[in-house]
């Protein structure tokens, strides 16, 4: 009868458990992937999301803000997961990076050189789109972020809570000049962030 | 040097040579009874629950809603349940290692996962969450790989309970300000041991009221792997050995504590770093309820549940259990005493799983999370997370035939009142040597774990057996607070002659009935002059022949090494060395493996023994392990 010794099995299953690191969960129609682990130039549990259209970004809640995006694949997190050992690694994108943001808590209120108190909150999937919700001081943010058509950017929509809709909205990220965000005829504050090429 | 000073209640007694060749013989003689003998039934099946091939990781938390659906989260951060018809989905993706939740419905659940307390819920009812609230959360935080959120239990009042773990030394990275969560504070506390607290409240437990707000409750945690709620609401904690952590064990927490870990202390309002000591922290510690001791009783425990099955689990209705990564389920049982909360275990599952104690499947190494299930079965998450183990999930079922088992051990004025599941035999049960009492305590010290100290046979001067054969009380020649007293009964026999299927126990004095203690439970500060184990026996090891080298390396094996390597040598798949078949672990020289022992070997989690036996321990265990696994003889 065939066997096999312990060892080799051991790295039968590893060679399996590493195989299903690479692979992606199925996906219902619109679904948004979702990893919250050690991610490069992030915070602690930083989230990594993905938008159907392989549109990929990097949320961080300790920044409040997002630090990247990349397109294609989403993750390979066979440096993050327990098991391989101590010495973990940051999971690595599966594409290029097309988009960078910098600097603490980009979204200002009212003076665009203090930067605010973001505490995380929480957040919701939606069909094709994420709600990041955080405290800015005291104002209650709701972000949604959805990809741009054709997979060219982020559409990043700010509502406030009733403290917020009649102040003054900045977007700062380090070595640009303050942009003010505006409500469209909607009322919603709308931040579009174009991908350059890779 | 900081300067101790030891209370003469809990004073030093010193291991007779005379008794030394006895207790062998009996933990001989009791090891052997509990691996080999065929006889004794425990009346429990192991079955291993089919997971979903798309379920990624190991088990970090089991429940039930309400209704009857499994729910188990995975290291891999995902939640998944499974109907009571047998249907399985997933209801979450992308959480950060959860550990632990609580159950609301099929739509509802809260988790405890590193960042914060999270609320999950499905609002449209497709059976995936959509809307995930944030709670809690004020903690440091760092890409450091052990930083763990603990939990979870909800009080009556409606408030969560977690406990956040330490930082680990291991992955030998440096945290700086700009990638953390929280203010970095790096001042060591007292000597620098393998974890450390440099970010708000690591070390802590705390309650989280529904509306998000945090407070802290008790400190001293290290790594609080097991969080359980008694069925009165008291809460106690399964802390992990290690640095401060002399053995795991069942910690009852209540506001206020400090339960032996110093790094927390940076944390506490008004505390005074400059001025701190070890005594200072010794004196404030408050030690395990019950210990687990490190070996006999696990390496790494888990989940504590309280059996309210109502005697669908056998006859253990009150009684905890825990799960342990080596391959093993404690039992345990609470006593108060002089207010207090202190007890006894047993081993249950793992060590004697020889059939017919067990039917079924093996018990899995890496079982650190259970829930009784609504048919009274008992349900187990493995993880190979740490390095070994295995990923899984398995359920316990008893099959209605109740094992001869020593129910429970309660203290007494004298000694220790022993109950029994089945009637015992009368002849075996009147003999004064058929009763084993030792007594040991640890060292509260910053290195990793601690010795067996001040060991010492507590002779048995009188038994009292009650007429049915179900109960007795001991009577001990000399009854002190502060020391882990163990039991071992392998002679015993039941009416139709059965022996026990676990034939030891641990109880843990902290108290007295009387309400004498000690300062520190069952610890006490090392001495100056002390070296790391007994010296003594350190001594005794020198110029002996190679039999007795294997003969004391025997019992070092049973007490540091058989929870990882197994009895039988063959260790755990995928962490702790298989001697047997994988004959490269013993072809490396005695000092190379000498060196292992002492220092550990961290990529392959094999953890650093020489603060906790000696230089002729390790001699000896070497011996013994060669002897019994390897194809070599002991080098000179």
């Amino acid at each position: 009868m065939f066997s096999l010794r312990p060892s080799l099995l051991t790295l039968l299953a590893q060679f399996f458990t590493l195989a299903s690191l690479h692979a992606q969960p199925a996906l219902a129609p619109g679904e948004v992937l979702i990893e919250r682990t050690v991610l490069p130039d992030a915070h602690a549990s930083s989230f990594a999301f993905g938008l159907p259209g392989g549109v990929n970004f990097c949320y961080d809640p300790i920044r409040g803000g997002v630090n990247y995006a990349w397109t294609r694949g989403f993750l390979d997190l066979t440096n993050v997961r327990p098991g391989p050992g101590k010495l973990i690694k940051p999971a690595q994108l599966l594409g290029p990076i097309v988009a960078r943001e910098s600097g603490l808590a980009p979204l200002r209120r009212g003076d665009p050189t203090r930067i605010p108190v973001i505490v995380f909150k929480g957040y919701s999937l939606h069909a094709g789109a994420v709600e990041l919700r955080y405290t800015l001081d005291d104002t209650l943010v709701r972000e949604t972020i959805t990809a741009l058509p054709d997979a060219t950017g982020l559409k990043r929509t700010f509502a406030f809570d009733r403290s917020g809709t009649d102040a003054k909205w900045f977007y700062v990220t380090t070595g640009q000049p303050a942009a003010t965000l505006t409500a469209d005829a909607s009322g919603a504050f709308v931040l579009i962030t174009r991908f350059t090429a890779p | 040097m900081t300067p101790h000073s030891f209370p003469s209640v809990a004073e030093s007694v010193s291991f007779s040579s005379f008794f030394r060749p006895i207790r062998l013989l009996t933990v001989f003689a009791t090891l052997f009874c509990a691996f080999f003998t065929p006889l004794a039934r425990a009346g429990y099946r192991i079955e291993n629950i089919a997971r979903p091939a798309e379920l990624r990781g190991g088990i970090s938390a089991v429940g039930f809603t309400p209704s009857g659906t499994l729910v188990v989260a995975t290291r891999f951060g995902e939640i998944w349940m499974r109907s009571p018809a047998g249907a399985w989905h997933c209801f979450a993706r992308g959480l950060n290692e959860p550990m632990g939740f609580v159950i609301d419905s099929e739509s509802t659940l809260y988790v405890a996962h590193r960042p914060e307390l999270l609320k999950l819920t499905d609002t449209d009812g497709d059976g995936r969450a959509d809307t995930f609230d944030a709670l809690g959360g004020q903690w440091g935080l760092s890409n450091n790989y052990h930083e763990f959120f603990f939990g979870l239990r909800r009080d009556a009042a409606g408030n969560f309970i977690g406990v956040i773990s330490l930082i680990s030394s291991g992955d030998k990275l440096t945290l700086s300000p700009g990638e953390v969560r929280g203010t970095l504070n790096p001042s060591p506390l007292l000597e620098v041991s393998g974890q450390y607290s440099d970010l708000p409240l690591r070390g802590w437990a705390v309650k989280i009221a529904p509306d998000g707000k945090l407070t802290p409750i008790a400190s001293g945690f290290r790594q609080a792997n097991g969080i359980g709620l008694s069925p009165d609401g008291e809460l106690f904690v399964n802390d992990n050995q290690g640095d401060y952590k002399p053995s795991c064990g069942l910690l009852h927490v209540a506001p206020g504590d400090f339960h032996g870990h110093v790094a927390s202390l940076k944390w506490e309002p008004g505390f005074d770093a400059k001025n701190f000591t070890t005594e200072q922290a010794w004196r404030r510690y408050k030690s395990p309820a019950v210990v687990f001791p490190h070996g006999p009783m696990g390496i790494s425990g888990g989940e504590p549940v309280w059996d309210v099955t109502k005697g669908k689990f056998g006859p253990y209705a009150g009684q905890v259990f825990a799960g342990d990564y080596s391959r093993l389920v404690v039992r345990s049982s609470l006593q108060k005493v002089a207010g207090e909360w202190q007890g006894v275990c047993f081993p249950f599952l793992g060590r004697n799983e020889t059939a017919p104690y067990t039917t079924g499947e093996k018990l899995l190494a890496g079982v650190t999370r259970g829930v009784f299930a609504p048919d009274g079965s008992l349900y187990l998450g493995a993880t190979a997370g740490w390095g070994a183990g295995a990923d899984g999930l398995q359920r316990i079922v008893w099959d209605g035939e109740v094992a001869p088992e020593v129910l429970d051990l309660k203290l007494t004025d004298r000694g220790f009142a022993l109950t029994f599941t089945r009637p015992m035999d009368a002849a075996t049960l009147n003999q004064l040597t058929n009763f084993e009492v030792n007594r040991f305590r640890y060292y509260y010290q910053f290195k990793y774990g601690s010795p067996w100290v001040d060991e010492a046979r507590v002779p048995v001067t009188e038994v009292r057996p009650a007429a049915d054969g179900l109960s007795a009380e001991i009577i001990l020649s000399e009854l002190k607070p502060g020391f882990v007293y163990e039991l071992s009964v392998p002679a015993l026999r039941t009416r139709d002659h059965q022996p026990l299927a676990n034939p030891l126990a641990y109880y843990t004095a902290n108290r007295l009935l009387s309400g004498e203690k000690t300062i520190g439970g069952t610890t006490r500060l090392p001495r100056p002059d002390e070296k790391a184990g007994d010296a003594k026996a350190d001594d005794a090891l020198t110029n002996v022949s190679a039999a007795a080298l294997i003969t004391a390396g025997e019992k070092t094996y049973r007490l540091y090494c058989v929870a990882c390597h197994q009895p039988d040598g063959r260790g755990i798949v995928g962490g702790a060395a298989n001697f047997r078949e994988d004959k490269t672990r013993l072809a490396k020289s005695d000092a190379a493996l000498l060196k292992i022992i002492a220092e550990g070997n961290e990529v392959k989690g094999m953890p650093a023994f020489g603060a906790m036996v000696t230089g002729g321990q390790r001699r000896a265990v070497l011996a013994y392990i060669r002897a019994t696994f390897g194809d070599k003889q002991p080098e000179n």
